[in-house]
């Protein structure tokens, strides 16, 4: 489909296609109950920038791996994207992770006391490294787009590349997801196991899809910026 | 076909619209669909070759340069164990071809290229049918070590053996066990009992 036409859709039938983007439009403040509006409205009403909003579907959308279109690129800017990822992080940290702690926390209720602490202290250090990524992104990269758009910054170099700590995270969550589906102990509930899964799936999936909109279209953008085109 | 239950295709070609254009006949066709796209081959795409759960690759030779074409298979193997297709898309001798599981021709209709595409997948089943089966003593022994901090030479010089077979035993392990880390791995081994909580403390 191409751009327009999604622009055009009904937002309901944008999420009936894709449910993973409810969160990404939760988290840009496109709260649910929105009638009939059509997505170009929906973005107008909350003062998001529609170009940005459909690269972001195209991320959700495409395999892993995406790489976007040297021109889609064109039509978004960084400060957009820099938004969304902030917005992005306060859901991990705010939500995501609070509500996986909760439920790993009920699900090893019955377990024994070595094996709670083992598991715990996996998911806890597991929470810690990617706390302390989106710490270095919101202390480091996002300032330094954020000084680059402004122009207080020039030149190349500021920013190291990314992906070495998105390839640690992405491996570390998809142990945590091995652990739990294959070794937990027999005494832990079924159904609060399953619903830590469905946790580990989710935010697993959801990671991958905001790595990707860091590696492939933020990085490009910091790239052009550098290079003095706008 | 449930899309989970498609055989997972990462295609490594520079032109994305031969990638796209094999990605919507995979969809189409059921039975595989791409899970990665590399355009090259830089450090970056690299790891992620090292990395992928794939269970085929489609490459276009040309995405290696001249000098190292004639051994572009070899080098695939290095990064990742599964079947690797050729597209035969510039002009290659049949050499150059031959050490592919396949051969994928640019003119070849879809159901052709799904049939290649099977056979070379079913090739490299013979190999892993060990798949989903328990760690060997062996193994265990070098989970052990890795979980318990030894580095790979550590761990070979205990067990008599080389750096090259420990590497070998721990690709297995996280092919056997689907975990990756060293962490993930400690909580393996302690998991079941393969070592003491107060020997990593």
């Amino acid at each position: 489909m191409t751009k327009n036409a999604m622009k055009k859709m009904k937002a309901s039938d944008l999420i009936d296609r894709n449910f993973h983007l409810i969160g990404v439009m939760s988290r840009m403040g496109m709260s649910l109950g929105f009638g009939e509006a059509s997505v170009l409205e929906l973005c107008r009403r909350h003062g998001v920038d529609a170009d940005t909003f459909m690269l972001i579907c195209d991320v959700y959308d495409s395999p892993d791996g995406y790489v976007p279109l040297k021109e889609a690129l064109d039509s978004v800017n960084a400060a957009d994207i820099v938004r969304y990822l902030r917005l992005s992080h306060s859901y991990y940290t705010d939500s995501a992770l609070v509500a996986l702690a909760a439920a790993i926390e009920k699900m090893l209720v019955p377990c024994g006391e070595s094996y709670r602490k083992i598991i715990w202290k996996f998911f806890s250090d597991y929470k810690d490294e990617l706390e302390r990524h989106f710490e270095f992104e919101e202390l480091h990269v996002f300032p330094y787009v954020d000084a680059l758009l402004s122009g207080t910054v020039s030149g190349k170099g500021g920013v190291a590349n990314l992906e070495e700590g998105h390839h640690s995270i992405g491996e570390k969550i998809g142990d945590l997801k091995n652990i739990v589906m294959k070794y937990i102990p027999a005494v832990c509930d079924g159904a609060d196991v399953q619903k830590v899964l469905f946790y580990v799936y989710y935010l697993e999936s959801d990671l991958a899809k905001h790595t990707a909109i860091e590696d492939s279209i933020l990085m490009p953008l910091i790239d052009r910026l550098e290079n003095g085109q706008k | 076909m449930a899309r989970s239950n498609r055989k997972k295709t990462l295609l490594v070609i520079p032109s994305m619209i031969v990638a796209r254009g094999i990605e919507s006949i995979l969809a189409e066709a059921g039975e595989f669909r791409v899970s990665g796209m590399i355009s090259d081959l830089s450090p970056a795409n690299v790891n992620r070759l090292k990395n992928t759960d794939a269970d085929i690759i489609v490459v276009d030779p040309s995405v290696f340069d001249a000098g190292s074409r004639a051994n572009a298979r070899a080098v695939l193997a290095e990064y990742a164990d599964v079947p690797v297709a050729a597209i035969e898309s510039a002009v290659m001798d049949e050499d150059s071809l031959r050490q592919y599981d396949a051969v994928i021709n640019m003119y070849d209709s879809p159901s052709a290229m799904i049939k290649k595409l099977r056979g070379a997948a079913a090739s490299g089943q013979d190999e892993s049918k060990d798949e989903g089966s328990e760690l060997s003593t062996r193994e265990k022994e070098i989970l052990v070590g890795v979980a318990t901090g030894l580095l790979n030479k550590e761990i070979a010089d205990k067990y008599n053996i080389s750096v090259y077979t420990v590497i070998t035993h721990r690709k297995n392990i996280v092919k056997k066990t689907g975990i990756k880390t060293v962490a993930g791995l400690t909580v393996y081994a302690l998991l079941n009992n393969l070592i003491d909580i107060n020997s990593i403390e």
